[in-house]
């Protein structure tokens, strides 16, 4: 158009106006833009500003010390330092657990069959529950005098009762709980998406229902429980709620959240508490790049066997 | 062909007959497959052919282990196989959509059913090789499936299935993804395969013209039950029903009052079936014609255009008034109605135009009468069978 424009010089306006909307529509530009508007104000004001916000606190110590001085004060401090570890040391195990255990329940459940709804819906009902709910539970459930240690005392396999709470472990089973449900969603979800006749044809070629699960389901299976571990990770690496109820908040389940409600709510310290904030972002986004370089190496592409997929 | 030697040897040992004895599956109440009775000697090819819910595909995913039968056994040779699980008969199965492991190149697709069973390295790149060299996709082994065109993901589901020289190969619609001049290729490729490994074959379709142009043995299947088994010449100049008449070619399917014939004395005898003073029809009956109607079967292309109405009287005479005419190249395909509003096709090497009035007559040896049956024919006819015509239509040029 710009070409033909010199040769008709009357009517060359026309033509340039509507070759340059031409030209933007190409890029994507067009009215249709104006509906991301909302949506840009609503992540600007309750996201990227609140962020920048406590960035830009963290970087403003309350005892001066230059702007890294809450960074490297947190790493001297071995009693704030040790949350990464205690954090990560629930978070991980915890993911690991939910998406291994998810793997052989959505294997059972991917077919049809007559009261998948009903089970289904008995593996998510602990989403609806609520930590506070779970947590209280598991207080009763596993604590000295609740069922799981009478049977033990009464079976005699333990002379005394087992601790589970107020510890690690009574944390480690609440983020089992609590994140168990998402992680059998997804990779249900995922399982579903694998074409059943593939297993079919393994078994046909002669692969038994070890290898075909082996060979054929888990690695088509692999980037969804790469993408699944890592939101479940997430959920428990900012767990805070059930450290605090089940676990040992001052002791080995005082985790990072912990360490920064502490810091902003009794030390009133803002500064600092932005910084383990800040310090809970960088870790978790740590732990997720290795997961989803670990998941670039596999094959991610349609699950399917035939054309047209 | 010399590479195929070593699959040609272990195929053509690899049994004598195969026997289904009254396999039967139910699904909840629905019978999907009844009583099926078959003997398959090796190196037979048998199409199984019906319309979709004729219970086609499920007599093969009996055979191939993916569904357990409700009924009956499975027997090859001495051995009892329909207990067995799929991954322990040795049969190799095509899939309608190939079902290939998107996640493995296609030399490792082929050498998937090798792995398992542990074979050495060095066998196994051999035979691979082999198997790629058979469907011609030897430049090929290093892609993905998803980077290949459907004729050739076809073709790497029937490498895959070969190269472990199984006992039986089972075909499940496989040419039906593909376009139309692909598939006649692809299906003088699956023939040539199969005479060239000596296999023994089980085909689904539900392309007659597929089932014929392949097939040592016809099985027409229809609602769970066989209703003919024979060879192609057999199904196509001898269908056993007005309803395999109907996808046979013999498109036009006229139900008469029998006038005169037909009982038990006279079978394989003529039948004169039509109206007095109207249409009549005599023909040939291979069975008894018990009841008071019947059902006349005519190929379009046995219809010979006489003249205009009234140039020839009698019997085997149908006055028609042409409703659509297509050309064809050599002759015109057209379609008739009746006085009586009776829908004739017929075949003319003349042009003739919507309008035209019309005799055609048939010679009786070229019309079929069957006595059993004739409501369903009627009524079944089309409804499943993919443009049946079509297909029989294309033959009669070869």
């Amino acid at each position: 158009m710009a070409v033909e424009a010199p040769a008709r010089p009357p009517k060359a306006p026309v033509p340039r106006r509507s070759g340059l909307r031409h030209r933007l529509a190409e890029r994507g530009v067009d009215r249709v833009l104006f509906l991301l508007v909302p949506a840009v104000l609503v992540v600007g004001l309750l996201f990227v500003y609140p962020m920048l916000y406590g960035v830009g606190l963290s970087l403003q110590p309350k005892d001066g010390g230059g702007p890294l001085g809450n960074y490297t004060g947190f790493f001297r401090d071995s009693y704030e330092r040790s949350t990464v570890w205690k954090t990560l040391r629930l978070a991980v195990p915890a993911a690991l657990i939910n998406v291994g255990a998810s793997v052989p329940i959505a294997y059972r459940l991917r077919g049809r069959f007559r009261g998948r709804r009903l089970l289904t819906a008995a593996l998510v009902l602990p989403v609806t529950l609520g930590t506070v709910l779970v947590a209280d539970g598991l207080l009763r459930y596993l604590g000295p005098k609740g069922w799981f240690n009478r049977v033990l005392l009464d079976t005699g396999l333990a002379d005394e009762p087992v601790r589970l709470i107020y510890n690690y472990w009574g944390v480690l089973f609440s983020l089992i709980i609590t994140g168990f449900p998402f992680a059998f969603l997804l990779v249900l979800a995922y399982m579903s998406g694998i074409d059943p006749t593939l297993e079919r044809a393994a078994a046909t070629l002669g692969a038994g229902p070890w290898q075909r699960m082996r060979r054929i389901v888990l690695p088509l299976l692999a980037p969804g429980l790469a993408t699944t571990f890592v939101l479940t990770f997430v959920l428990a690496f900012s767990v805070f709620p059930s450290a605090t109820l089940v676990g040992e908040p001052a002791g080995e389940t005082r985790v990072m959240a912990i360490a920064a409600y502490q810091a902003a709510f009794e030390k009133y310290d803002y500064s600092m508490a932005s910084t383990i904030a800040v310090l809970m972002g960088v870790f978790e986004l740590l732990v997720i790049s290795v997961a989803l370089l670990l998941r670039g190496r596999l094959y991610t592409g349609p699950a399917t066997g035939g054309k047209g997929s | 062909m010399t590479a195929q030697t070593v699959l040609e040897k272990d195929a053509r040992a690899a049994f004598g007959h195969l026997r289904l004895d009254g396999v039967t599956r139910r699904f909840g109440r629905a019978t999907a497959l009844s009583g099926f009775d078959l003997r398959i000697e090796g190196g037979e090819f048998i199409a199984l052919l019906g319309p979709s819910g004729c219970g086609k595909s499920t007599a093969l995913n009996c055979l191939a282990g993916l569904l357990p039968l409700s009924e009956g056994e499975i027997w090859l040779d001495g051995q009892r196989v329909d207990t067995l699980p799929p991954e322990r008969r040795g049969f190799g199965m095509v899939f309608q959509n190939y079902a290939l492991f998107p996640h493995l190149s296609v030399r490792k697709n082929v050498a998937f059913g090798l792995s398992v069973r542990r074979t050495g390295k060095a066998e196994t790149a051999r035979r691979v090789d082999e198997a790629l060299r058979t469907v011609e996709l030897t430049e090929h082994a290093d892609k993905l499936p998803g980077q290949l065109s459907g004729g050739q993901q076809q073709r790497v589901a029937i490498a895959r299935a070969i190269v472990l020289r199984p006992k039986l190969v089972l075909m499940d619609e496989p040419l039906s993804n593909l376009d139309a001049k692909l598939r006649v290729q692809m299906r003088t490729e699956i023939r040539r395969i199969h005479q060239d490994l000596g296999l023994t074959t089980v085909y689904v379709t539900h392309d007659q013209e597929e089932a014929l142009a392949l097939a040592d043995r016809v099985v027409v299947l229809r609602s769970g039950e066989v209703e003919q088994i024979g060879t192609p010449e057999e199904v196509y100049t001898h269908p056993a029903s007005a309803y395999i008449a109907g996808f046979m070619g013999y498109r036009n399917l006229l139900e008469l009052p029998v006038l005169a014939g037909g009982g038990p004395a006279e079978a394989g005898g003529r039948v004169t079936v039509g109206n007095e003073g109207g249409l009549v029809l005599t023909g040939v009956a291979r069975q008894p014609v018990p009841g008071p109607r019947a059902v006349a079967a005519v190929r379009p292309e046995d219809l010979r255009v006489a003249g205009p109405p009234g140039s020839t009287a009698g019997e085997n005479v149908m006055a028609v008034r042409v409703e659509v005419s297509e050309f064809h190249g050599r002759e015109v395909a057209a379609e008739g109605v009746m006085d009586d509003g009776r829908v004739v096709h017929f075949r003319s090497p003349e042009r003739i135009a919507p309008g035209d009035r019309v005799a055609l007559t048939v010679a009786p040896e070229r019309v079929l009468v069957f006595g059993d049956g004739a409501q369903d024919a009627l009524s079944g006819n089309g409804e499943a069978f993919e443009d049946p015509a079509a297909g029989t239509g294309a033959r009669d040029g070869g």
